[in-house]
């Protein structure tokens, strides 16, 4: 089988449970939309003018949109440099498709699409990948945990979620397939997307460390790490400052997990990203120090492992969730895992579409989902 | 454990108040309800013949009056400089009994116009009462009739900082800036007069064409809150096809909400007023306090209002507390991310590479019975 290739992709491939997932997905937003209970709050953003996919713009969505639209000026006090480039870049070269369309629905439904395209190749990439390195039972599981996970509706959201999962599994993919000068470019660009991105050069050098062609991998771990630096480059001729970004991230009235622990509310959105993060963690954990755990997995256990540790101290505690989402061994492992106990599986699967289906209704009711 | 735990050390810090909308249920705060007569007492500033143009000679312009209307026609012609006519006429308004001016005008396209007023010393002499930037003047004409309608209370207070009673003069002017061609203008003034509507207590059903819900409250203690809006949950009755507009007036202005009209069959309906489109003038008397929510009949009239709740959505900046350090990251954030992390992954590096080079060593002795990892 040429798996090395994505222009030979069978449909079979592509219709998997992920990509179904779009449908519950654009069906629980739409039902949002109409059945929904406002927050009563006047909204951060005014509602584009797209019949129901209107729901899928809310909260960052509105940095990415203005920064497709104006570049990195169209917000006050450098705002804007804690959103990255990549997806808005992506919307700047769609939108301009859908001509008949104001630009800011335009922008929703350029993004729209183009998250169902990344979804499709990702979930391909994502099977493939975890074939070669797990087994095929975990690549269907997998999929599977994915398309029902609380936050799996920012793959469809104006969010970079999409991209930035369907860039790491490539690079992965072609790392695990020994092209880590495909893996490299691939990962910088995944930097580009996401924040975190840049900490895919981790799971590449602890990999280098342990293989032959160590140069090759070297390099390509440095390819993904330059990501953070071309960023602060960027917003050093733009800005004057190397660490505009670190500095807008930082000063960025977040909800941490210090502000939690001093003050928990139990509402749904805190209680669905505390679940989320929970189980990530002890699964991701448990994978790393089980007697039999696999040489082949460990770097990306590790990879995870870290950015699940900094997202918990540095991120939005009502992000955690989407946070996730990027992160393929968080998935592996709980497939891993329910693989000798299915009735977990059967659990997993049936809490995590019960809060998917309420995180979703609650984000399109700009209730924070974020 | 330790890497996941070390925020849980930090739970003996006082509290603190979440960043983000701060939601305060002031229903218990609300005042008796009062509410505008529905009808107004008018004070009509008639007989036009009294006003007259002032001198400009440049602009041939033409004032025409009669008992009940003025014209004022004429052209500007072409000037590097900006060009205005004014015309003016002697009143006597008492604000304090009749605070609203209320003005139908037709002013043509192209032109600006404005409206101004003087109250008089004791020695005879003129005070302005006007300013360049409040909501009376550099109107733009629009070709079409316009109702003017402020609170001149709040105007003169703002622009002077002074309680004025009365006023005495009134100019009005129409203006252009500087143009390549000469252009005709026109101001036809139908309606000069002041209205007063008498304030009432509100709260069972009568005819109103103003309903006042203001809240008893001292203003949030810490600076870090700001009013983002407002939002009222209530049953309104009023006549058929009313037209309402909501306002929410607060100590630092005023800010107009939604315009809805009446619908008989809706129950309990919310109203949210955000801060954001503040206004510079507003139409009808002032409320007796701040903060104060005023449903102002746009047409129709009012008949009851039926509050359920009123919820005060504040907006906390920061992270409030005096315990967490300036930096906002408390001593267990640098140990947890600098020295337990750092452990955590120098432990388990270890640990796969001990584990790598035994199964290694052991499949060079057996290389056939080693499963494939």
């Amino acid at each position: 089988m040429r798996m090395s290739s994505i222009r030979h992709l069978p449909l079979r491939e592509v219709a998997n449970s992920l990509v179904g997932s779009r449908v519950i997905v654009v069906f629980l937003i739409a039902a949002g939309v109409v059945f929904g209970y406002r927050t009563g709050q006047f909204p951060p953003i005014p509602d584009v003018n797209l019949p129901v996919l209107y729901g899928l713009a809310r909260w960052d969505s509105g940095y990415y949109m203005g920064i497709a639209r104006l570049g990195y000026g169209a917000f006050a006090n450098n705002r804007a440099y804690a959103f990255l480039p990549g997806f808005p870049l992506i919307l700047r070269l769609l939108y301009p498709l859908f001509f008949w369309l104001d630009t800011a629905p335009a922008e929703v439904m350029a993004g729209f699409v183009w998250n169902l395209v990344a979804v499709a190749l990702a979930s391909v990439y994502l099977v493939r990948l975890t074939r070669l390195i797990i087994g095929p039972e975990v690549a269907n599981r997998t999929l599977a945990l994915l398309a029902v996970y609380p936050s799996t509706f920012f793959l469809s959201a104006i969010y970079p979620e999409a991209t930035a999962l369907l860039l790491i599994v490539a690079s992965l993919y072609y790392l695990e397939r020994g092209k880590p000068l495909v893996a490299g470019p691939l990962g910088f660009l995944a930097g580009l997307v996401r924040p975190e991105g840049f900490l895919l050069s981790v799971p590449i050098f602890v990999k280098a460390l342990s293989e032959k062609r160590k140069l090759r991998m070297i390099l390509a771990s440095i390819i993904v790490f330059l990501s953070a630096l071309t960023f602060a480059i960027f917003s050093y001729y733009t800005t004057g400052s190397l660490f505009t970004a670190l500095q807008v991230t930082r000063a960025w009235p977040i909800c941490s997990i210090f502000c939690f622990t001093n003050n928990p509310i139990f509402n749904l959105p805190f209680m669905i990203n505390l679940l989320s993060i929970g189980l990530a963690t002890l699964f991701v954990v448990y994978s790393l120090v089980k007697p039999n755990a696999s040489a082949r997995t460990f770097p990306y256990y590790l990879w995870s492992f870290i950015t699940i540790a900094i997202v918990f101290y540095v991120g939005e505690m009502r992000s955690w969730s989407r946070l996730m989402l990027v992160l393929p061994p968080v998935f592996w492992a709980q497939a891993e895992y329910s693989l000798t106990h299915p009735r977990l599986f059967q659990g997993l699967m049936v809490s995590y579409a019960v809060m998917m289906c309420l995180a979703t209704i609650l984000f399109v009711n700009w209730y924070s989902m974020v | 454990m330790l890497v996941f735990t070390a925020p849980f050390l930090s739970i003996s810090f006082s509290r603190i108040t979440l960043p983000g909308i701060q939601a305060s249920n002031v229903t218990q705060n609300l005042l008796p309800l009062y509410g505008e007569d529905h009808s107004a007492v008018i004070l009509s500033i008639g007989n036009y013949t009294k006003w007259s143009l002032n001198p400009s000679p440049s602009t041939g312009a033409a004032l025409t009056t009669s008992i009940n209307s003025l014209t004022l026609k004429g052209t500007f012609p072409v000037n590097s400089n900006p060009s205005a006519v004014s015309i003016s006429g002697s009143l006597v308004a008492n604000i304090r009994q009749y605070p609203i001016l209320c003005v139908q005008t037709n002013v043509s396209k192209g032109v600006s116009y404005g409206i101004r007023f003087y109250s008089q010393s004791s020695d005879g002499s003129f005070i302005a009462l006007w300013k360049d930037t409040d909501v009376l003047n550099h109107r733009q004409g629009t070709g079409q009739p316009e109702n003017v309608q402020v609170n001149m209370i709040q105007v003169i207070e703002a622009n002077t900082n002074k309680s004025v009673d009365s006023l005495s003069r009134a100019t009005m002017y129409v203006e252009r800036g500087p143009g390549t061609n000469s252009i005709d203008f026109s101001l036809q003034l139908s309606s000069f007069k002041f209205l007063s509507y008498r304030l009432e207590p509100a709260q069972s059903r009568g005819l109103y064409h103003a309903i006042y819900l203001t809240l008893n409250l001292t203003a949030p203690t810490s600076s870090l809150l700001t009013l983002q809006s407002i939002r009222v949950e209530g049953h309104l009755e009023a006549s058929t096809n009313a037209a309402y507009v909501l306002y929410l007036i607060d100590r630092s202005g005023v800010y107009k909400g939604g315009t809805y009209t009446y619908d008989p069959s809706t129950a309990d309906q919310v109203y949210v007023v955000s801060l954001r489109e503040k206004l510079s003038s507003f139409s009808d008397n002032l409320p007796t306090a701040v903060p104060s929510v005023v449903i102002v009949s746009a047409s129709g009239t009012l008949y009851q209002f039926n509050l359920k709740s009123i919820v005060l959505n504040y907006m906390s900046r920061v992270e409030q507390s005096s315990s967490l350090p300036p930096s906002k990251d408390p001593p267990s954030f640098y140990l947890a991310i600098f020295v337990f992390l750092p452990i955590a992954i120098a432990v388990l590096l270890y640990d796969h590479f001990r584990r790598t080079r035994f199964r290694r060593s052991v499949e060079r002795q057996f290389p056939k019975d080693l499963p494939h990892g």
